[in-house]
């Protein structure tokens, strides 16, 4: 077997592929970063504390008290601030105010570590033109995702509404995850750019495959289990969310109605469960490569921690947990995506 | 010795018809039949009432119980609780005589080593023990107050089924293999999983201690209890040491407390088996380790947040098949050597 499109690229215009490696992955645990951030500002309801979106400037935070005041003012205008938070002081705005700020730093952040770096890889001719192409396809989908940002908060300042669509929240994370997953492949084919012959694991590649679609499925329902809040809805003495389907499932709004969304989070958390921890059995049962093992043990570990995760952030409503829950979710799915690389040189 | 597989499978059998016994006597307690039947004609007892006269009879003794003068029932209630309880007793008997039958024909046969026939000899006795301490914990009924079979009897009792289940399976599987597979490297790993055998156990411990005084009614959240990582009075019983067997909310604490150290010990355990260099047979056992326990701690979480007595006992039967898998798998590491 030889190496792909984008491993021949690797092969024949990077020089010192660890330094790019390591820094590709630095990219990565940044973005994991932000994804707990993102996390805890969706906890925290505090997502639409910044009206306007300054992609340059807006790194500036308020210096002085007219420059707060301004903000305030302007964040006292919208339906969130007149329905959930009637007589907020200034400093309750500023607890509002510091994580969705941080959120945004913290993406600017993403892009200078990868600019300045990229620049600096491209002047000392450590990557060439081509791969340029393809990481600068990566940079814009990165300057996207804030725009696409924008988008989800500006649909909380609709009439009436104290929080974004839950559809745009669901398209942000969605969004986030692909280019998570193709910094992250890019990563690793800069570390292993051949891709390794591996006898008779054809079927395991197959499953590790299905095991990162599942996840990708139970990961977006799961957006919508948190734009929506429905684990508002978990009550053991009634028996809603608690893995049954509710009694108007599926007509009563798939993607809007509490207890559905919940429900069809379960299934696709039970289905990715299965699937997950069949693939790791494969893994440590055949003859395996090691490394490809090792990986197997990190996918049944993370799974079973990310199952336990969401049952507890569901029976204790502890909204950290829900948090946690979320950026393990991208450790199982870094863990399969993994799997399918080092797997890539698999064949029947 | 010399390896008999006869013999060995013998004894994993009566190991795993232990396993029935908690399958029953789970059942029984689960349900509230523990006390049904006020008598112990360890040989006779295998018949059972024929006649309105004998039903009459075991009703009565019945009813000097507390649990029947606080709650009185009818006597078609009473028959369902007897029995669960009369089978499970049956089925000690089919111990008994599954062990003794075949017992007597390898010693005959001349199968079985003087050494051997006397530590079997003990294992029967402990069985025998086990019975009699079952008998008496069955007596408490008679003392005024008691509804159920009391925590300082009922932890007791299962952790000594428990031992003499590893015996059995232990004694086993070395009958089964006398001379031990050398597996090089992995010395450490036996600590570990010599550490997991004594942690299952005293955890299961202190689930019987949750089983019998309740425990799963109160606190039904995780992992906070009511707000606090300490369930309130925590220690309020004098003195001291009573909480920590009749305090729900200090029993429960203690069983959360110990179930998740016992589950960390044991995934770390079962990972350093997956990945050393075993025989295939050992590193399923660890693969087993790994499912069963992960399988245990989601139990222990859905009957608490559920407060749910039915899943307590699915629990309960998982933990003793956790416990003998990581027996299993003590045992297939003597062997193990420096690397």
């Amino acid at each position: 077997m030889g190496a792909s499109w984008l491993g021949s690229l690797v092969v024949a215009e990077v020089r010192g592929r660890g330094l790019v490696s390591g820094w590709l992955f630095g990219v990565c645990a940044l973005i994991w970063v932000m994804v707990g951030i993102g996390g805890f500002t969706r906890e925290t309801g505090s997502g639409l504390s910044i009206m306007n979106w300054d992609p340059i400037v807006g790194a500036i935070p308020p210096l002085t008290d007219a420059a707060w005041q301004h903000l305030f003012v302007l964040y006292q205008g919208i339906p969130q601030a007149q329905i959930l938070h009637p007589g907020l002081e200034l400093s309750g705005f500023k607890t509002l105010f510091w994580p969705e700020y941080f959120h945004r730093l913290w993406g600017r952040m993403i892009g200078l570590a990868f600019f300045l770096p990229l620049v600096w890889f491209v002047v000392t001719r450590r990557v060439g033109v081509k791969l340029l192409g393809w990481l600068g396809v990566l940079f814009v989908m990165g300057a996207l995702q804030g725009a696409i940002g924008w988008f989800m908060v500006s649909s909380g300042f609709f009439k009436g509404s104290t929080a974004v669509e839950p559809w745009r929240l669901a398209l942000h994370f969605s969004f986030a995850m692909v280019l998570y997953v193709l910094v992250l492949w890019t990563a690793l084919t800069v570390r292993s750019p051949e891709a390794t012959p591996v006898a008779g694991q054809f079927r395991l590649k197959i499953w590790a495959l299905a095991a990162a679609v599942v996840l990708a499925v139970a990961m977006f329902a799961g957006t919508f289990v948190s734009g929506t809040h429905a684990i508002d809805v978990f009550s053991a003495v009634n028996g809603v969310g608690v893995g049954m389907p509710p009694p108007a499932w599926p007509s009563a709004g798939f993607f809007s109605d509490k207890a559905t969304v919940l429900f069809n989070h379960q299934v696709m958390a039970f289905v990715t469960t299965g699937v997950v921890l069949t693939t790791s059995v494969m893994a440590l049962r055949g003859n395996a490569p090691k490394n490809v093992r090792d990986t197997g043990l990190a996918m049944a570990g993370l799974v079973l921690l990310q199952f336990t995760l969401g049952v507890t952030a569901l029976v204790s409503q502890l909204l950290d947990v829900g948090v946690a829950h979320q950026m393990n979710a991208v450790l199982l799915l870094t863990a399969c995506v993994v799997m399918v690389h080092q797997l890539r040189g698999a064949a029947r | 010795m010399k390896a008999d597989r006869a013999v060995g499978n013998w004894l994993i059998l009566l190991a795993a018809m232990v396993f029935g016994m908690v399958i029953g006597g789970g059942h029984a307690r689960t349900i509230g039949a523990g006390f049904s039947i006020q008598e112990w004609k360890p040989i006779t007892g295998f018949i059972p009432p024929m006649s309105d006269g004998d039903w009459a009879r075991l009703y009565g003794l019945y009813q000097d119980t507390s649990v029947f003068q606080a709650h009185p029932i009818s006597l078609d209630a009473y028959k369902a609780l007897f029995w669960p309880m009369f089978l499970d007793r049956c089925w000690g008997r089919l111990i008994a005589l599954t062990f003794l039958l075949p017992f007597a024909y390898f010693l005959v046969k001349g199968r079985i080593s003087r050494w051997l026939g006397v530590w079997l000899g003990a294992i029967f006795l402990a069985g025998a023990g086990q019975a009699t301490m079952g008998w008496y914990m069955v007596k408490t009924a008679r003392y005024p107050g008691v509804m159920s079979p009391p925590p300082e009897w009922l932890a007791p009792h299962l952790l000594s089924a428990m031992l003499v289940l590893a015996v059995l399976l232990w004694t086993g599987l070395t009958v089964r293999r006398p001379e031990p597979v050398p597996v090089p490297g992995v010395r450490v790993l036996r600590h570990w999983t010599s550490a997991c055998v004594l942690l299952v156990w005293v955890t299961m411990g202190y689930g019987a201690l949750v089983a019998a005084t309740n425990a799963v009614t109160v606190f039904n959240t995780f992992p906070l209890m009511d707000g606090g990582l300490l369930p309130p009075g925590f220690l309020s019983m004098h003195p001291l040491w009573v909480n920590f067997v009749e305090n729900q909310g200090t029993v429960q604490f203690c069983h959360r407390v110990l179930a998740t150290v016992t589950a960390v010990t044991l995934v770390a355990t079962a990972v350093m088996g997956l990945r050393a260099e075993l025989p295939g047979w050992l590193r399923d056992l660890f693969l087993l380790m790994a499912g069963l326990v992960s399988l245990q701690y989601l139990l222990g979480m859905t009957t608490l947040v559920l407060a749910a007595p039915e899943l307590g006992y699915v629990h309960e039967l998982n933990a003793v098949l956790l416990f003998a898998t990581a027996v299993a798998a003590r045992h297939g590491l003597r062997g193990a050597v420096r690397g």
